[in-house]
């Protein structure tokens, strides 16, 4: 029992990252109903700015964080240029695909300007951990569902609480309808897009600095978790996201305890199979998705 | 007010509207009939920035509004009650309401919550439904809500696009009702309809659309004395 309270509490700190990236894939999934595969590697790209200015110019944690931020906005900016706004709406996949593609590039130009394997990045509180009672966690694992929890917070007053979350919601639920009450979707989307690619250079910078190290692998791995995190939560719903990222943080953590690290990623997409097969609307979706059927039996 | 002169919109290679000359005085109900696919909808999503004109030109209190994004045409003081409503299913009646007032929230936001409690106040139904989702609400205020949204505008002229559709005759008088007083509040109204008989109970004066093209154009008289008009939408077996 302790020891699977120990994995929840680890399972859960990881689970926080998971979570902030599965609230930038749903963010984005929300506002234009297509998906942005390359919505890791975007993040990918903004931890080697990170990376870039802590090797160049020795900055600070504050400083990389800034610089991960960045990059990750300004390359998310570049994907919604090229593969949404370029695309017609009503071309799901060939959004789809160009964001493939897209990704194939980032980690192409990446892998030019970094031909080395691995990357040094600074740590937070690197090496302590804070015990509670028999149960201890790592420092780094803390500040990062701190910053997570904070990060969530006011990702919810910016939706829920401000003109610009008003006009997001109603491109998310119905993109004419907001243009016919004069909302600039097109901006709109834009900067709900970089949201979405700030809360990922947050969780990127998060991981990195957990890891001390990164590749240009970890965008095939953002992409991966943020979007089982997604699916699992439900396409599109906040509290989703931040469900489906602890449910998969804790699930991981006690495999990869009890049956070992090979095991843990089957038993993630086995989760994700389960779930999908029994509610396709993913956990938090499911109620979504039913009161849109009813409503539009309805019109 | 309103004039719109030899418009041209297409869906692809489809010509929706192939030259399509119509004006709306200002103060007045001016009225669009026509059957099925006639081009009705093309035409008011044109007028509001919707859908973008191949040619002609669409003129508002004399400035040239041709192509402008729906913003600017909201701003510019039109506002479309969409067919179909189009209202937002998974936000309360009230967030509905305020994002009607999106183009107004950051310079006078004070005054559109004002028009705010004046809506519940006009339609009293939306202020009892006021925290529930606009998706649970039946055909009739959804309607309602629609009209209630596109007002949170402060539109000077309003483009309606088959209001009455699919609703229970009752809900049909009301809605004309709102029309009517609306006008007399001083809105412009161009009001799209398939229901002739209800229309000619408002409207000044009658366009006839088909095929994407104007095939009458006249005041209710001549209009009901029109034959083909007459046998279409006027039938003796009451439309
Ligand atoms: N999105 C679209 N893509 C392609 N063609 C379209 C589209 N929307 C409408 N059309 C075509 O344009 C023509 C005019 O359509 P429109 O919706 O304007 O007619 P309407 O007069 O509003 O009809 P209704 O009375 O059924 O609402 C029709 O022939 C229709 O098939
Ligand atoms: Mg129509």
């Amino acid at each position: 029992m302790a020891d699977f309270l120990q994995n929840c509490l680890d399972g859960i700190a990881i689970g926080a990252a998971y979570a902030l990236l599965a609230l930038g894939f749903t963010l984005i999934f929300g506002v234009l109903r297509r998906l942005n595969l390359s919505y890791g590697p975007s993040i990918m790209a903004g931890v080697f700015a990170g990376t870039a200015a802590y090797m160049a110019f020795n900055a600070g944690l504050a400083e990389v964080a800034i610089a991960t931020v960045i990059g990750a906005v300004v390359v998310g900016a570049y994907i919604e240029r090229l593969c949404f706004w370029a695309i017609r709406k009503d071309m799901a996949v060939a959004s789809m695909v160009s964001s493939f593609v897209i990704w194939m590039q980032i980690e192409e130009g990446v892998t030019l300007l970094f031909p080395d394997r691995t990357y040094a990045f600074p740590g937070i509180l690197a090496d302590s951990v804070v015990e509670f009672g028999p149960f201890f966690l790592r420092a780094s694992s803390l500040a990062m569902l701190a910053i997570a929890a904070l990060a969530v917070l006011g990702l919810l007053a910016l939706i829920y609480r401000t003109h610009f979350g008003l006009a997001v919601r109603a491109v998310s639920e119905n993109p004419e309808a907001a243009r016919v009450a004069g909302v600039n979707t097109g901006l709109v989307t834009l900067l709900a897009f970089a949201c979405a690619s700030a809360l990922g250079g947050l969780a990127g910078f998060l991981i990195a600095a957990g890891d001390q190290q990164i590749t240009p692998l970890f965008g095939l791995w953002a992409t991966f978790k943020g979007l089982i995190a997604m699916m699992l939560g439900g396409m599109g719903s906040i509290p989703g996201a931040v469900l489906g990222g602890l449910l998969l943080g804790t699930v991981e953590a006690n495999a990869l305890w009890y049956l070992g690290v090979e095991t843990r990623d089957l038993i993630a997409y086995m989760l994700l199979f389960a779930v999908l097969t029994f509610r396709p609307g993913g956990l938090m979706g499911q109620a979504a998705l039913m009161a849109r059927r009813a409503a539009e039996s309805r019109v | 007010m309103l004039e719109v002169e030899g418009l041209v919109t297409n869906y692809g290679m489809i010509e929706a509207l192939k030259g399509v000359d119509i004006s709306v005085p200002e103060g007045r109900i001016t009225c669009v009939l026509g059957p099925n696919g006639a081009g009705k909808t093309t035409l008011l999503m044109t007028i509001a920035g919707l859908l973008r004109p191949r040619r002609g030109s669409v003129t508002f209190e004399g400035r040239d509004i041709t192509g402008a994004s729906s913003a600017a045409v909201v701003r510019r003081g039109i506002a479309l009650v969409p067919e179909n409503r189009l209202v937002f299913p998974d936000m309360t009646v009230r967030d509905n309401l305020v994002a009607g007032a999106y183009t107004r929230l950051a310079r006078e936001r004070g005054e559109a919550m004002a028009d705010l409690d004046r809506m519940f106040e006009r339609f009293p139904v939306l202020k009892e439904r006021a925290a529930l989702n606009a998706g649970t609400l039946s055909g009739g205020e959804q309607q309602m809500l629609a009209v209630a949204r596109a007002l949170m505008t402060k539109p000077r002229c309003l483009l309606m696009d088959e209001p009455s559709l699919g609703l229970a005759p009752l809900i049909v008088a009301e809605v004309f009702s709102i029309i009517r007083e609306l006008n007399e509040a001083g809105t412009t109204i161009l009001l799209v309809e398939q229901n002739a008989h209800m229309a000619l109970t408002v409207a000044h004066h009658f366009f006839l659309l088909d095929q994407g093209r104007v095939a009458f154009d006249g005041d209710p008289g001549a209009m009901a004395e029109d034959e083909v008009i007459q046998r279409a939408y006027l039938g003796s077996a009451g439309g």
